[in-house]
């Protein structure tokens, strides 16, 4: 689910959000009530769900109120697992204790939250909205609650020295932070950097490599090109998406797919609140890729996991051709980018540090 | 025809000394050309000519001119091409007229073309007229001029026209000159038939037109002519006279200047300076100066796009209707596909054809550095004739490469002498003579290679005398050199694209130049990638392109990954245009900027 406000935009993000006032915020839940009703409607029985993951924008923008109505509206229309995994995020400013109440009685599991960095200058920098100050007390108060907390970073920011990486990294360990988010600053189109661009963006490297080093010494594997956890602590959800399985959009510019198709809705909180209102489906398109580029694509998302390509699983959805010709491709890559181990093909650390050149050989 | 009343004549002059115009005020004054059609520089035949106002080769014109004598004259304008390239057909249109108006720029002085051109019409016994044009110019100083024409070129300039083609002055002078200087042509009109090619060119719908001067006898259609140099007999269409447009006359007769059609093919039919005779009556002798003109300079043509391979082969097929010194054979490069090894008469030559190719035949192409043609001697078998690097056989079986030597000759100020030795001593070249034309102008004269001089010698020649030096140049034969091939091996496997002949003690910096560009252009892999550049089996430069450290963007999520997957594909897509050597991929842009290498880069 995209929640799509901010109280800003930070320049660096092309996701959707607008800054939205009440009425907008209530719309948009009312909306949901109404998307939801209309995917059940569509598929004929109750939505079944083993992971959920409200997302933005800024969910922690909407008041205990709305949280409590929105809740209400999820439970009307969706049977959850036994074992659900509910992820929420949230962003240091708007975080509150209401919130941490509210979703530890209807069962939130994880919390994820966009710290960035814990140094002023660097979140002046990414024009973010928060102290470093005001990350620390979320990131205690989550714990505090129970939550098992992620938190997002961002490395390759304008004169961030690795010390200073290491700094921000090295305080979320002792804090003994189970989950995190490393990822490189990158001038996405759309965004305002996508536009002008900052000066002295870095090529991320030495940051990168460090954090392969330092947290799995700290006991929190790399599960994935941007992810660390420490074991049984890894999020479920975002591997749906990595392992094809069936998602389904809620909000504005939210992603679906089901069974080999993908879909979006629309982007613009307006649009999908006038689709809504007019008794039309808010999904603005969709693309079926042809069984090859299926798998490749397949093949690719695999080995963003360090769980990697199941070989014989592949070769019984997509053929022994294909696996043949990407593992054909692969062959010029250097031994040391690749882990085989029986039945499964991953990429190294090393091999996730180089893998945009990796993929484009298979995709 | 009276051939008493017939002045035959052609106008030697530097590029930008004011040719055409001059032509064109010629062509006003006798009422050739009514005022109307009247257009700036007429005659120059090529747009190409008219749009970078210089010219290559003016079309034949014949005016009538009634004299201050009160006869009327029959005056034949013959172009010399202005540049070195086409010294041959020079000589051949010089060796259709009896006098030359020698235009020399009133303040730029005489330069080495002129020189050139004036010496050949000498030698063949041209009356010589000089004009010194441009006097209207501030910074005109015509007694200097005057002088140097006698000192340099050697003819008696006192009386000298001084005229201005721009401010119509000096022409009628120029006109009566002419008739009172220039012989009558002499010839046989009842004899057998002579007529000298000194141009032809091909027509779409005519098919090859001969522009000649009749030495002996007569032509008129119907009659069955031979043409000496090829043998082939073709029956005359059509004789006729240049307007400056082509008009049918009954007959041509000796002394005359006028075009044959006579259904003819291709222009490779009809050579410059064949002789046409009679072919039921047939002279003993050709006239003398006949030869095949051989391409000193060769490059490669590749169509931009791929798929207009057969559109370029076309052109080329057309262009060499026109133009018979072009030669072209198909090859095949690594970086460009499939194009064409192609042979011009020299740079400026291949330069007009590349831009004939692509305004009239609209063909896009990207030409390669242009290389001469190597002599090489082998330790066994046949000797070899190499037009690229691939053409070398390995350094060990070779007993000895000869080169294209080039006798070049510069007039430039004082000032700069020190600076050009210093450039013909880098390029190689052999000091011959240096003589002071005046206390400011000097003439230099050195042999140099010619691979040296197309690199790049003109440029840097232009660069360092401020534009001040000008240059002619001759074809000296061949000479034995100490020239190797380079080659470039890529992860250990050679590129073939990326060989190079130089000279033994250039080995060295030119390798090292094309190994640091390589290890510049290609991105980083995989693994680590050696560059070297060998003689044979000797590793002369080793780099090594370092293995890729990262390539990874970090989050992907839902809706990035149709995106993701987009940018990877065109990340492929940019891979499958890259060559593969090996196991590396190699962008376009290094095969293109090899090809353009030069000697900043290897400073």
């Amino acid at each position: 689910m995209h929640v799509p406000f901010c109280v800003r935009k930070c320049p660096y993000c092309a996701f959707y959000s607008i800054w939205g006032n009440e009425g907008e915020k209530e719309d948009f839940i009312s909306a949901l009530d109404v998307e939801l009703r209309g995917w059940q409607e569509k598929l004929g029985g109750p939505l079944n769900v083993s992971t959920l993951y409200i997302g933005g924008g800024t969910p922690t923008l909407l008041s205990s109120k709305q949280w409590e109505r929105l809740i209400e509206i999820l439970k009307k229309h969706i049977v959850f697992s036994p074992d659900v995994e509910i992820s929420v995020e949230g962003n240091p400013d708007s975080l509150t204790g209401e919130h941490c109440y509210i979703w530890r009685e209807w069962g939130v599991k994880r919390v994820s939250l966009g710290v960035q960095s814990l140094h002023d200058d660097e979140l002046r920098w990414l024009g973010r909205p928060h102290s470093a100050l005001q990350a620390l007390r979320a990131l205690d108060l989550l714990q505090e609650k129970g939550f098992d907390v992620s938190a997002d970073l961002m490395f390759g920011l304008a004169n961030q020295t690795l010390r200073k990486w290491h700094e921000s990294l090295s305080c979320l360990v002792h804090l003994e932070i189970p989950h995190l988010s490393i990822y490189q600053l990158s001038i996405e189109e759309g965004s305002l950097w996508g536009r002008t661009p900052p000066t002295g963006v870095q090529n991320g490297y030495v940051h990168y490599r460090w954090a392969q080093w330092y947290l799995e010494q700290k006991g929190l594997l790399q599960y994935e090109i941007a992810s660390f956890a420490r074991k049984g602590k890894e999020c479920r959800h975002n591997q749906a998406y990595w392992f094809e399985r069936d998602v389904l959009p809620l909000g504005p510019s939210a992603w679906g797919y089901f069974r080999g198709t993908r879909f979006w809705n629309v982007r613009t909180l307006e649009e999908y609140l006038k689709r809504i209102s007019s008794g039309i489906s808010p999904l603005a398109g969709e693309e079926r890729l042809r069984r090859e580029k299926r798998g490749r694509e397949a093949a690719v998302l695999a080995l963003r996991t360090r769980y990697g390509i199941h070989l014989p699983s592949f070769c019984e959805e997509y053929g022994e051709v294909l696996l043949q010709d990407i593992l054909n491709n692969l062959e010029n890559v250097p031994p040391e980018c690749l882990a085989f181990s029986g039945e499964t093909l991953a990429l190294s650390q090393k091999g996730m540090r180089v893998a945009n050149s990796i993929w484009s050989l298979i995709i | 025809m009276d051939l008493s009343k017939i002045r035959n004549f052609c106008i030697i002059a530097h590029i930008d000394h004011g040719k055409s115009t001059l032509a064109d005020r010629l062509l006003e004054y006798t009422g050739t050309v009514e005022g109307r059609k009247m257009r700036s520089q007429l005659l120059d035949s090529l747009d190409l000519e008219r749009e970078r106002g210089i010219t290559i080769k003016l079309v034949p014109v014949r005016m009538n001119y009634r004299a201050l004598d009160g006869q009327e004259y029959v005056l034949n304008l013959i172009d010399t091409p202005g540049h070195v390239d086409f010294t041959y057909e020079v000589s051949r249109s010089i060796a259709s007229c009896e006098g030359a108006l020698l235009v020399v720029d009133a303040s730029q002085g005489v330069e080495a073309q002129t020189v050139a051109n004036a010496y050949m019409a000498v030698d063949h016994n041209l009356e010589i007229i000089p004009v010194i044009n441009k006097i209207d110019l501030p910074s005109a100083h015509p007694e200097t001029v005057k002088g140097e024409i006698e000192e340099v070129v050697g003819i008696d300039a006192e009386d000298a026209i001084l005229a201005s083609a721009k401010e119509g002055i000096g022409i009628q002078d120029i006109l009566e000159r002419i008739v009172a200087l220039v012989p009558a042509p002499t010839g046989d009109v009842d004899g057998v038939l002579q007529a000298l090619i000194f141009d032809s060119v091909y027509d779409n719908y005519r098919g090859v037109i001969c522009y000649v001067r009749v030495m002996n006898g007569t032509l008129e259609a119907g009659q069955m002519v031979k043409f000496m140099a090829t043998g082939s007999m073709y029956q005359i269409e059509e004789v006729g006279v240049f307007k400056p447009l082509l008009e049918p006359v009954e007959s041509l007769s000796a002394g005359e200047v006028g075009y044959v059609v006579a259904n003819i093919k291709t222009v490779a039919e009809a050579h410059v300076g064949d002789t046409i005779t009679d072919g039921n009556n047939p002279c003993a002798m050709a006239l003398p100066g006949y030869k095949k003109v051989k391409p000193v300079v060769f490059c490669g043509f590749y169509p931009v796009e791929r798929d207009d391979y057969p559109q370029l082969r076309d052109a080329l097929e057309k262009l060499t209707l026109n133009d018979s010194s072009i030669t072209f054979d198909p090859e095949t490069s690594v970086a460009l596909g499939f194009g064409f090894r192609c042979g011009f008469l020299g740079l400026l030559h291949m330069d007009v054809a590349k831009e004939r190719l692509r305004r009239e035949f609209g063909v896009e192409l990207v030409a390669t550095a242009p290389n001469v043609v190597y002599e090489i001697t082998p330790q066994k078998g046949e000797p070899i004739e190499a037009h690229r690097p691939s053409d070398f056989p390995d350094v060990s079986e070779i007993e000895e490469v000869r080169e294209p030597i080039i006798r070049l000759t510069s007039f430039l100020p004082s000032e700069y002498v020190g600076k050009v030795m210093q450039l013909c001593q880098d390029k190689r070249g052999t000091f011959i003579s240096m003589d002071y034309l005046s206390p400011e102008r000097v003439r230099l004269v050195y042999d140099l290679p010619l691979a040296e001089f197309i690199l790049d010698f003109h440029d840097k020649l232009k660069s360092q005398t401020r534009g001040f030096a000008s240059l002619d140049y001759e074809y000296r034969g061949f000479k034995a050199a100490d020239l190797v091939r380079v080659d470039v091996l890529i992860n250990n496997e050679a590129a073939d694209a990326f060989s190079f002949i130089c000279h033994k003690d250039a080995a060295y910096h030119r390798g090292q130049a094309v190994v640091r560009k390589l290890k510049e252009l290609i991105p980083r892999q995989l693994f680590e990638i050696p560059i070297q550049a060998s003689i044979g089996r000797r590793v002369i430069v080793r780099q090594n392109v370092k293995a890729l450290r990262k390539d990874v963007l970090a989050k992907c999520y839902g809706g990035d990954i149709s995106r993701k997957r987009k940018l990877l594909e065109k990340q492929k897509e940019g891979k499958k245009k890259m060559k593969q050597i090996g196991r590396v991929s190699i962008p376009q842009e290094a095969f293109l900027a090899f090809l353009k290498v030069d000697e900043e880069d290897e400073q």
